[in-house]
């Protein structure tokens, strides 16, 4: 199963984010945003890949704040 | 002992609050949204749960509650954040040290400040500060209630004063916050500073700034968020970007069970603590000597009372030699004191909690009378 994360701004948005995910069925899970950015540690939204886009707009229109990071994970 | 200073800090609180401080330090110390391990995982988890209660008392969004130590950090925070050269502040005249100093400290930096008359009547208060507005007015500061007579002000149509002449509007809920109703998502408030550990029956070291929606606003306390770490500026995202240090995750653990207590029996304390006041106030009239001062058309479950002749720290002193605990004093309010005229003697304060009992109000009254009876036998 290919996975991705999504980058938030913060770790209450990131809960707020797993909240928001769950409640409309998607799962979901928190973790640190990986290796190789520059500005350092961060938060993500860990998810499959196919609800990248259905979990980007739910957060969005729930007002979490995304950092526009979207990376691929292993 | 009969504990009376619940304006201060209430006491004692409930057993749900223990039970999850004890929790949280023994079972896990980890330090919340730091790192990416269980246990730092969990510690967040126990701070967004608080955040999402907070939300649900005070109708706003989980980000937009910035975890302080106690209302004065939270009214620091907000003065200092929002405020800059050439800006003009309104205050009531029943406002805590907590807005006073920093207001005074403030004007070498250019902010000014005006002290509005509030009155008995809602009305006439509302109309004090309409006419005190200048052009340069950017905020209005207004306690909720004051923490000496417990005269809940207007704050809603200083509020509506404030949104039609494009105003900020804070409040100082430190003495309402659990007890008075809010709702950050409608009310005309854009912050609101309460202490966990009076109204919300949470620890002591608890406390947080509410915003109604994220205004620009700098940060008091710069340092590690968690986030962004190799930048050497600070982010100023909502909430951490306000709360740089370690949480107080025990009391935080702790605040969580006190907004769910306040949740379920919020309505039945609020009925409860202003009928003893009304009590007290009933019994007081009874013995001679004491006088309870302000007025307002509706109150929180506080009250003050003077003696005719005799210094408010004697009278608690008193009290404390006979089981009571209660306040002398000033009770950090300066500006209350000077305009009730009890900078002399100050004020004996009773504030009621959500143990108290009938009994209690009885039995203090009882002891003051002993007071009086005895003075005037002597």
């Amino acid at each position: 199963m290919k996975s991705k994360c999504i980058a938030v701004r913060s770790v209450t948005y990131a809960q707020k984010a797993k909240s928001v995910l769950s409640q409309n069925g998607l799962s979901c899970s928190i973790i640190r945003r990986p290796q190789g950015t520059l500005t350092g540690c961060g938060w993500c939204i860990a998810l499959h890949s196919d609800q990248v886009k259905k979990a980007t707009e739910l957060l969005r229109n729930n007002g979490v704040k995304l950092s526009g990071e979207i990376y691929d994970l292993p | 002992m009969i504990y009376l200073d619940n304006a201060a800090s209430t006491h004692p609180k409930p057993v749900e609050v223990y039970r999850a401080v004890l929790q949280q330090l023994r079972e896990n110390g980890a330090n919340p949204g730091r790192s990416g391990h269980d246990l730092s995982m969990q510690a967040s988890e126990t701070v967004f749960l608080a955040r999402q209660l907070m939300g649900m008392l005070f109708g706003a969004s989980e980000q937009n509650i910035i975890f302080t130590k106690n209302t004065t950090e939270a009214i620091n925070l907000a003065l200092r954040g929002l405020l800059k050269r050439g800006d003009h502040v309104l205050v009531s005249d029943l406002e805590h040290n907590s807005v006073l100093r920093p207001l005074v400290s403030m004007k070498s930096e250019g902010i000014e400040f005006d002290i509005v008359k509030t009155s008995a009547k809602d009305k006439e208060t509302v109309e004090h500060f309409i006419e005190a507005l200048r052009p340069n007015t950017r905020l209005i500061l207004c306690t909720h209630a004051s923490n000496v007579t417990g005269q809940i002000l207007p704050i809603r149509n200083i509020g509506h004063i404030c949104r039609a002449n494009n105003i900020l509007f804070g409040v100082d809920g430190a003495q309402t916050a659990g007890i008075e109703k809010y709702n950050l998502s409608h009310d005309p408030v854009d912050f609101l500073c309460v202490p966990g550990h009076k109204g919300l029956l949470a620890p002591q070291g608890t406390g947080a700034l509410i915003l109604g929606k994220q205004i620009e606003m700098k940060s008091l306390i710069l340092g590690g968020t968690g986030t962004d770490s190799l930048l050497w500026s600070q982010p100023l995202e909502f909430p951490e970007g306000y709360e740089s240090g370690t949480l107080n995750t025990p009391g935080i653990a702790g605040l969580a069970e006190g907004v769910r207590f306040i949740l379920r029996y919020g309505d039945t304390i609020r009925a409860h603590e202003k009928k003893l006041r009304q009590l007290f106030l009933h019994k007081i009239s009874e013995v001679s000597g004491f006088y309870p001062i302000g007025e307002g058309e509706d109150f929180v479950g506080t009250i003050s009372v003077v003696h005719e002749s005799d210094h408010s720290e004697t009278i608690a002193q008193w009290l404390n030699q006979h089981g009571i605990c209660a306040r002398g004093g000033y009770h950090c309010a300066a500006l209350a004191h000077k305009k009730l005229g009890t900078e002399d003697l100050g004020a004996l304060r009773i504030s009621f909690g959500y143990r108290n009992t009938e009994y209690d109000v009885v039995e203090c009254v009882k002891i003051l009378n002993k007071y009086q009876n005895n003075r005037v036998r002597s």
